[in-house]
């Protein structure tokens, strides 16, 4: 198979990494030589977070270019505007529903643009647009965010059924919120139901 | 090591641990005394050991050859540029690859470099490679007049420097993205240090240094004037009050390190502020741990970086320690805006060595966290003007609706910093 590439997008604080050591784990089990790099040098500090993963027989490069990207998976909306330049053609895009306002937006030196969401689909007609966020919060935490797109993200790709991605949350998550993210995992794939 | 290298992971292979036995301590005063008189002689026995080092290097398992049938050409590379090449030209071309660079394998490079006519060198930032090939005769190689000299490499910027091919966006959308800088954390004690601070800069001239406190540097608080290097918030502030002084600027030095930095090297600067009596003023903020880079424990934390009890050293007696005047010393809450105002009052008028420690764990520590669960302040829309002035401290809790500030309740945890800056009493706390 040719390499595929991931690209995780969101705020620092959002959980990104973790997911991302979740996926590789998961790829590295069936059997795939998988890539992760990621820039997190300000990951709590609210700044813009980014992760790409790579997957195939034989992986190289650790990262991904302009138009490279197989999926996109944005835990914010103006992180999935930022990041569409290195969205393949024929790519998928995952967005959550969700608006986390940057220092610019809140000191009024820049407009949040509420509209990312019309225009994106308009150029990307497959966009999933999902209530990872929400959906986390309701089952008792919005840190489940991350857990939720996970699950949507692994029905996406077609590896739901391929091996128990369960098991990986479980290893990867505190004990006392094991059945809160195992919970989110599903309400994530059950979005990406056809 | 660049970047990438170090935030990248892939598949390893393990293998059983192998225990290297201790090696004995042995004294040997003609080698490892180094005096004059000896290091004259180590001189010529480390010139020696460089021969047999390149020798190595030509016949080491990690400098090795890739040669594949009807290569179009050769390309030398080391590390993560290698990585690169290889996803770019896969098979279509024979490589190269160091993993020893120094002393460089030159016998290697050359039985590499004479069968190509095409010839590159790909290697990121300097050219280092490329100088000591051009050096050995091959002036055709093919490095830096088309690989930018910049930024990290990858397979897009390859592409497009040697095959011509540059990267295309596939979907473009005309609406901005607006910048997300980081920014200090929802209660974070820096911000009221700072914020104190970019009130005063009429009468301070602010240094930083590396840690989470450089974000200080950002607007709108822009409060540190440069960070060198780690410590240099404390070093380079004896010689530039001495500049100012000779150009007649009345301001003073203010420099800064958080508690890591301080015990890494900015007690032998603090040692020279106090020893040299420089007009400066020194500023310790510590928030009790190695913030930045993720709650690595330090000297004044309670355990070591092994998780193991640690003798957590009291910063403000090492500060006594160096023999200033206990009346140079605050230790503030710098959360508390009066109390900094008054210490960096103090601290600028008098003239000579003073010092600020203003005192805060970090708010993303564990124990912080849940003592500040469920705290939060909230603002009375009746009460609230709408003047901004609580924007001005720049609180990611903190934004503007309607023209009234709305502080997310989720994001803050009731560090009170936004009800000291209004003057409607508009904010109050809850969960006291």
């Amino acid at each position: 198979m040719t390499t595929k590439s991931i690209l995780l997008v969101g705020v620092g604080g959002q959980g990104t990494i973790l997911i991302s050591k979740i996926i590789t784990a998961g790829l590295a089990e069936m059997g795939y030589d998988v890539k992760m790099s990621e820039i997190h040098g300000m990951s709590q500090r609210g700044g813009s977070v980014t992760t790409q993963i790579k997957y195939g027989e034989k992986v190289y490069a650790p990262n991904l270019g302009i138009g490279e990207a197989d999926l996109i998976v944005s835990f914010e909306k103006v992180e999935a505007l930022r990041a569409l330049p290195y969205l393949k053609a024929g790519g998928s895009l995952i967005m959550d529903d969700r608006e986390i306002y940057p220092m610019p937006v809140l000191t009024g030196d820049a407009v949040y643009p509420h509209e990312a969401y019309d225009q994106l689909k308009a150029i990307v007609p497959s966009i999933k647009l999902i209530q990872a966020a929400e959906t986390a919060q309701s089952l008792g935490n919005m840190r489940a965010q991350n857990i939720v797109l996970l699950g949507a993200m692994v029905k996406l790709l077609g590896l739901d059924d391929k091996i128990d991605w369960k098991k990986i949350v479980a290893e990867n998550v505190p004990v006392k919120s094991k059945e809160m993210n195992l919970a989110a995992f599903d309400a994530g794939t059950a979005m990406l139901e056809a | 090591m660049t970047t990438r290298v170090c935030h990248s992971k892939g598949l390893v292979e393990l293998q059983e641990r192998e225990d290297v036995p201790v090696k004995t301590y042995r004294r040997d005063i003609q080698k490892f005394a180094l005096l004059p008189s000896t290091a004259r002689i180590r001189h010529v026995a480390r010139e020696e050991l460089l021969i047999e080092m390149e020798a190595f290097a030509n016949d080491c398992p990690v400098n090795y050859a890739e040669y594949n049938p009807g290569a179009s050409a050769g390309v030398i590379t080391s590390g993560i540029s290698y990585q690169y090449a290889r996803e770019v030209f896969g098979d279509t071309v024979s490589y190269l690859k160091l993993g020893l660079t120094y002393p460089l394998p030159r016998k290697l490079i050359s039985e590499f470099a004479q069968k190509f006519e095409t010839l590159y060198v790909i290697e990121e930032n300097d050219p280092y490679l490329e100088n000591a090939i051009r050096a050995l005769g091959y002036t055709h190689v093919i490095g830096k007049e088309r690989i930018p000299i910049c930024g990290e490499l990858n397979t897009q910027i390859l592409r497009a420097a040697l095959l011509g091919i540059p990267a295309e966006a596939a979907y473009e959308v005309e609406l901005d993205a607006p910048a997300r800088p980081p920014v200090m954390c929802a209660g974070c004690g820096h911000r009221g240090f700072f914020y104190a601070l970019s009130r005063k800069l009429k009468r301070f001239v602010p240094v930083g240094d590396i840690g989470c406190y450089g974000l200080g540097a950002n607007p709108p608080l822009s409060a540190s004037d440069y960070s060198l290097c780690m410590g240099a918030g404390l070093s380079s502030t004896i010689g530039l009050s001495k500049a100012l002084a000779l150009q007649g600027d009345s301001r003073k030095v203010l420099g800064m390190v958080g508690d890591s930095t301080f015990f890494h090297s900015g007690l032998n600067s603090l040692i020279d502020v106090v020893s040299s009596n420089a007009n400066v003023v020194a500023c310790v903020l510590n928030n009790h741990i190695t913030a930045m880079t993720g709650h690595q424990q330090n000297p004044g934390t309670e355990f070591n970086l092994m998780g193991e009890p640690n003798h957590m050293i009291d910063l403000v007696k090492l500060i006594r320690a160096t023999d200033i005047d206990d009346e140079r010393i605050r230790v503030v809450d710098p959360l508390d805006f009066e109390a900094v105002n008054a210490a960096l009052d103090e601290a600028g008028e008098i003239e000579g060595p003073f010092v600020i420690v203003t005192s805060r764990p970090c708010a993303l520590l564990k124990e912080v966290v849940r003592a500040n669960a469920g705290k939060y302040c909230q603002v009375d829309t009746e009460k609230c003007r709408g003047c901004k002035k609580c924007l001005q401290i720049a609180c990611p809790a903190i934004s503007f609706v309607d023209n009234k500030a709305v502080i997310a309740q989720d994001a803050c945890n009731g560090c009170g910093l936004c009800m000291q800056m209004c003057n409607f009493d508009a904010i109050s706390k809850v969960g006291e």
